[in-house]
């Protein structure tokens, strides 16, 4: 049974999947050597370490947390560099099973999949009654995140998914300032990219400024998704190309290259937008995600209601649903 | 000074008369509080937007004739309360066929007995409820040399142009968004006009829409094909009915680097559009011609038929080529 770790109380976490979500999270779950961090993942150190300061971390790591454990079934070469940011201690895993031996909390990172794996690399450590931090989307299938919400209370344990969009405080703040405009009667969320953690980020986004509660979905567009519409009591979600192709950035001064989403609500009392949310405001967070998988790992408590977890699965199931049917499918009817 | 004959006695028809300077402040105050509020400002009796200079509506007619009557006691000059279609097109030189709400089908029976005599006339929008009959119309005012100009005036605004003028601040376009005023039919046409003259216009034609919500266009996804092959621009439209402040559209431009988005194209900027319908009526007269093509003539009709047939059904509907 996995128990927090007694020789120095850290909580001890497994890392499955290296891929730059990992390389993401892992500063924040243990501070890790600077210079060798930057060679494991430019991109990441180039957001999470001060441009004129690259030794000095913008965001300081979430205390009482080490990296215990890596794995990546696809490239072990990625699971081997994440570890040599921390200078070789994480141990490097050779199967599935092996990185929830012996550990408090297994994360599944997920930097812009479609989570079809998740209830399979999730399943060996629940049933050990190991906590999980399950990155978005938390499943493919409503039914995968049923399960593996299932298994975890079988074994008497939890899981957690969270979207960056959710926690962020900039969207937080920006909540507020709809009271400006209100009643908001649309809200207006351009999507970023094609794939399905892309669209969780989206619906993330719009459980955060108009709350749980939506009520139907409708899709249309000649590509699969173009465009969502979430029903609200009073008030409608669009999201933009939610699937769309991955709109052409390319980088220079003006036209920089982050991922990032800028919401605007209209309403009777008029319009507001969001500042551009992006990778450089994406580990504000980051830090309240990890902190919150530190209390699952000590709590084996979800610290997020599964319904709401749940909700951005259930729309993206009756999104399928719907797609150029022509109707709309309310979410109390997806199973 | 040009005679005008106005047909459809609503409180658009006033709004037009309005920006011909044809109204009685206290009069105009009395029928339609919220425009004349939005041309008066805080301390004004007179209305302080620009107006058409050189016209004079002469005849107005209504298939309810208490509806006209009760908008001619407005003018500052009463014009002759027209018996018949057919008498508001006598001595006249232009014909302003007003909307406030309708769907475009009464429009080609209202417009033909002027399109007939050759009589320059502008037909509010949209044009009509199909291209079919929209091309009808096209044809008629051909045929007669009537010049023939349909638009709204969220297509004539300036702060829409200087709008536009800021994409090359996005590089490329990559999708476009209005916000529209609402559900009614002229309301739909309102924001598809905006959403074609950003979005489309100088890059490529509709070429299929989709359309979902509780009614046909209450949301819609236009696609227009770019000019030599390139990538689709998409353009959604959404038309829910809600209420806006001062019945504001915005509309928003995405691509590379970040969005831009337009201030809210309210009743205190609308008229700046509309005073443009009144001056184009005053050089058709004056020329002969109409200032736009027949292609971006219909080419609102063809997108909202097109949406309608598209409404909640499996997939996009092709948009006819109007071009």
């Amino acid at each position: 049974m996995a128990i927090v770790s007694r020789s120095d109380s850290a909580i001890r976490v497994g890392i499955i999947r290296c891929d730059t979500h990992a390389h993401w999270y892992a500063p924040l779950i243990e501070k890790p050597d600077p210079q060798r961090y930057r060679k494991a993942h430019r991109g990441c150190h180039y957001y999470f370490y001060e441009p004129s300061a690259p030794h000095r971390p913008r965001f300081p790591a979430v205390r009482g947390m080490r990296i215990a454990k890596v794995f990546d079934e696809e490239d072990r070469t990625r699971a081997e560099g994440l570890s040599e940011a921390y200078c070789g201690r994480p141990k490097v895993c050779h199967t599935l099973d092996e990185v929830s031996d012996g550990v408090d909390l297994v994360y599944i990172a997920d930097c812009n999949g479609e989570g079809e794996d998740h209830l399979r690399l999730a399943r060996p450590g629940l049933v050990k009654g190991v906590p999980h931090f399950i990155d978005k989307p938390f499943a493919y299938r409503l039914k995968d995140a049923r399960r593996m919400i299932a298994i975890a209370e079988e074994h008497g344990t939890a899981v957690m998914c969270a979207s960056l969009l959710r926690y962020v405080p900039h969207l937080a703040r920006f909540r507020t300032s709809l009271a400006n405009i209100a009643p908001v009667h649309s809200l207006f969320i351009p999507n970023y990219g094609p794939s399905l953690a892309c669209l969780f980020h989206c619906l993330s986004i719009a459980q955060h400024l108009l709350g749980e509660g939506c009520k139907s979905v409708e899709s249309m567009g000649t590509e699969y998704c173009d465009l969502l519409r979430l029903r609200y009591r009073r008030s409608h979600a669009l999201v933009f190309g939610a699937r769309g192709t991955e709109p052409k950035r390319p980088a220079a001064a003006a036209q920089y290259g982050h991922s990032g989403y800028c919401v605007s609500a209209y309403g009777a009392g008029g319009d507001v937008h969001t500042p551009r949310i992006d990778d450089y405001l994406y580990p504000h967070a980051g830090v309240r995600i990890v902190k919150m998988a530190r209390q699952l790992a000590l709590t084996k408590k979800p610290p997020i209601p599964y319904e709401t977890m749940l909700e951005p699965v259930k729309m993206i199931e009756a999104a399928r649903l719907a797609h150029n049917t022509g109707r709309r499918v309310d979410l109390e009817d997806v199973r | 000074m040009i005679r005008v004959g106005m047909i459809g006695c609503n409180r658009r028809a006033l709004w037009y008369a309005a920006l011909m300077n044809e109204l009685v402040p206290e009069e105009y105050a009395a029928l339609a509080p919220a425009s004349y509020h939005h041309m008066t400002y805080y301390q004004h009796v007179e209305l302080q937007v620009a107006y058409a200079r050189g016209m004079r509506v002469t005849k107005i007619y209504d298939p309810d004739a208490r509806a006209a009557e009760r908008i001619a006691a407005a003018f500052r000059k009463r014009p002759t309360v027209a018996a018949s279609i057919h008498e508001v097109n006598e001595d006249v030189d232009a014909v302003l066929v007003a909307n406030e709400d309708g769907d475009g089908s009464a429009h080609p029976a209202l417009a033909a007995p002027g399109l007939r005599g050759g009589v320059p006339t502008f037909v509010d929008r949209p044009l009509a409820a199909t291209v079919k009959e929209a091309r009808a119309m096209l044809r008629l005012a051909q045929r007669n040399k009537a010049p023939l100009l349909s638009c709204s005036h969220t297509r004539m605004l300036p702060h829409a142009a200087r709008f536009r003028a800021r994409f090359e601040e996005l590089g490329h376009v990559e999708r476009g968004f209005v916000c529209g005023h609402g559900a009614q039919p002229a309301q739909i046409a309102d924001a598809v006009e905006l959403a074609l003259s950003l979005f489309a216009e100088g890059f490529g034609r509709p070429v299929s829409v989709c359309s979902m919500g509780a009614q046909p266009c209450e949301v819609m996804l236009l696609e227009c094909a770019a000019a030599r092959g390139g990538a689709k621009r998409q353009v959604l439209i959404d038309n829910t009915p809600h209420e806006t402040p001062r019945n504001a559209i915005w509309a928003k431009a995405m691509g590379a680097g970040p969005p831009l988005d337009s201030p809210a194209f309210d009743a205190f900027l609308q008229p700046e559009g509309g005073v443009a319908v009144p001056k184009a009526l005053r050089e058709m007269v004056r020329t002969g011609r109409s200032p736009m093509s027949p292609a971006r003539l219909i080419e609102p009709t063809a997108v909202i038929e097109a949406a309608r047939h598209a409404h909640n059904a499996p997939r996009a509907v092709p948009v006819p080529n109007a071009r």
